[in-house]
């Protein structure tokens, strides 16, 4: 088949507007640990069933291991490396799940937390129940649950005494 | 990296261009929940994806004076998330939201958990019991066909491969409808069985009932003698309990990773008798 001009993928990445020429069959994932080197997002089994290299485009939850880049033209695009606290602080998320334990091997924190940002932005008070919803495509194989839905419940908490954000 | 172009038209009519164009055939791509795995599996035959994700035209969910029209390209969490699905089309929105994990209803499409044709597709199942019917185009030449129609076997469809399904349209009518799985899991599971069930009721008496099984045969199934038996009646658990026994009669399981056969048709029956009561005995 004839190639084509590759095409161009305009996005805003962790608030930062990428402009750039790519290869059209490259996923989001790719895209973002291999050009972006945003290597915070992870790729574990790369069928949509880990959910370690979920983040954020406009606003929702979405797998980037299956999400082709190019689907990101024109989008927000939010990763691990973009939640920010407040005066350089960590971001209450992340600090609420290093408070709680709920990092053991760390590998699917990225993507439980970005899954748990994503609640968040849709609804700020979650019931214990709506959070192991959000959280149910995200696995975790250290199996420390508990502590993480502890530490997105605390994380909404701060959040609201903060006025959201 | 995937080995594919993926084309973007900006506009529907450039979908045709896009089509024409791809000398080597080539594939819709919408949510990609389904196509990317596959192509990671070496399962992609080919060389040109034309995104339909982002085209307005597949987009909106509408309530018409007598239809609810839903564009293809929405999504599972923006159909069971909108008023309108939940008010006139409860079996869809409930299957809508059982379906897959969180993130993947972000992604997968209403047309394309359709287009994809598993016999276990949520979606698809509520889709035929909520008498959906699927607004097709084929090089701009639109077409109606009721959406079961669609359905011919595993992964096979009546549609040709530059068929683009534009939405999907359903009769707005006031009815009770029920959507209930049984997978491994309550999240995030494939299911092993499905029944959704669509019904009008009028002084009690059932008037209208579509019941349809998932994961239970080569397509969805529809228990035809199960739905007659309850029509015109005001049923009660003796009757149910027929029906959901006609459920079971009715289908065609198979041993495969997820469950066995046997297990299947015992739990067709239950999962049925549950659908039926939840539907066809619920007061209010």
């Amino acid at each position: 088949m004839k190639k084509t001009a590759a095409p161009m993928l305009k996005c805003v990445v962790n608030g930062v507007k990428v402009s750039r020429a790519i290869d059209s069959g490259l996923t989001l994932s790719d895209f973002l640990r291999g050009e972006l080197h945003l290597t915070g997002t992870k790729t574990g089994c790369n069928q949509g069933e880990c959910g370690a290299c979920v983040v954020v485009v406009d606003g929702k939850a979405v797998n980037s291991c299956l999400y082709m880049a190019v689907q990101a033209n024109g989008k927000k695009v939010i990763t691990i490396e973009g939640l920010k606290g407040k005066n350089g602080d960590p971001h209450p998320l992340v600090q609420a799940f290093a408070d709680e334990g709920a990092v053991q091997c760390g590998f699917c924190t990225p993507g439980m937390i970005m899954s748990a940002y994503a609640l968040l932005l849709a609804n700020p008070a979650p019931s214990r129940a709506e959070i192991k919803q959000a959280l149910s495509g995200n696995i975790c194989r250290c199996t420390g649950y508990e502590m993480i839905f502890s530490a997105v419940e605390k994380a909404a908490g701060l959040l609201r005494g903060r006025g959201g954000k | 990296m995937i080995p594919v172009t993926v084309v973007q038209p900006k506009k529907l009519s450039g979908v045709w261009a896009a089509a024409r164009a791809a000398k080597g055939g080539f594939k819709f791509l919408a949510g990609g929940t389904d196509l990317v795995i596959n192509a990671r599996h070496g399962k992609n035959a080919h060389r040109v994806w034309i995104d339909i994700s982002g085209l307005k035209e597949l987009k909106g969910i509408t309530e018409g004076r007598d239809k609810i029209r839903i564009g293809a390209a929405e999504t599972a969490a923006a159909v069971c998330s909108s008023p309108a699905v939940r008010k006139w089309l409860p079996a869809l929105a409930q299957a809508c939201r059982h379906f897959a994990s969180p993130p993947l209803r972000n992604m997968a499409t209403l047309g394309g958990n359709c287009a994809n044709a598993s016999p276990s597709a949520d979606a698809a199942c509520a889709l035929c019991a909520e008498q959906a019917a699927a607004v097709i185009s084929r090089a701009g030449k639109i077409r109606r066909v009721a959406a079961e129609s669609l359905f011919l076997g595993p992964k096979h469809t009546a549609l040709s491969p530059d068929d683009l399904i534009l939405a999907f349209e359903f009769p707005r009518r006031a009815h009770r409808g029920v959507f209930i799985k049984l997978g491994a899991r309550e999240s995030f599971a494939i299911s092993k069985v499905s029944a959704a069930v669509a019904a009008e009721l009028r002084n009690g008496v059932v008037c209208s009932l579509s019941i349809r099984l998932g994961a239970v045969g080569p397509k969805i199934v529809r228990p035809e003698s199960a739905e007659k038996l309850l029509l015109g009646l005001r049923p009660g658990a003796a009757a149910i309990a027929d029906a959901a026994r006609l459920c079971a009669e009715a289908v065609s399981p198979i041993d495969d990773v997820r469950s066995t056969a046997a297990y299947r048709r015992d739990m067709a029956r239950v999962i049925s008798k549950r659908a039926l009561e939840a539907v066809l005995l619920k007061t209010s």
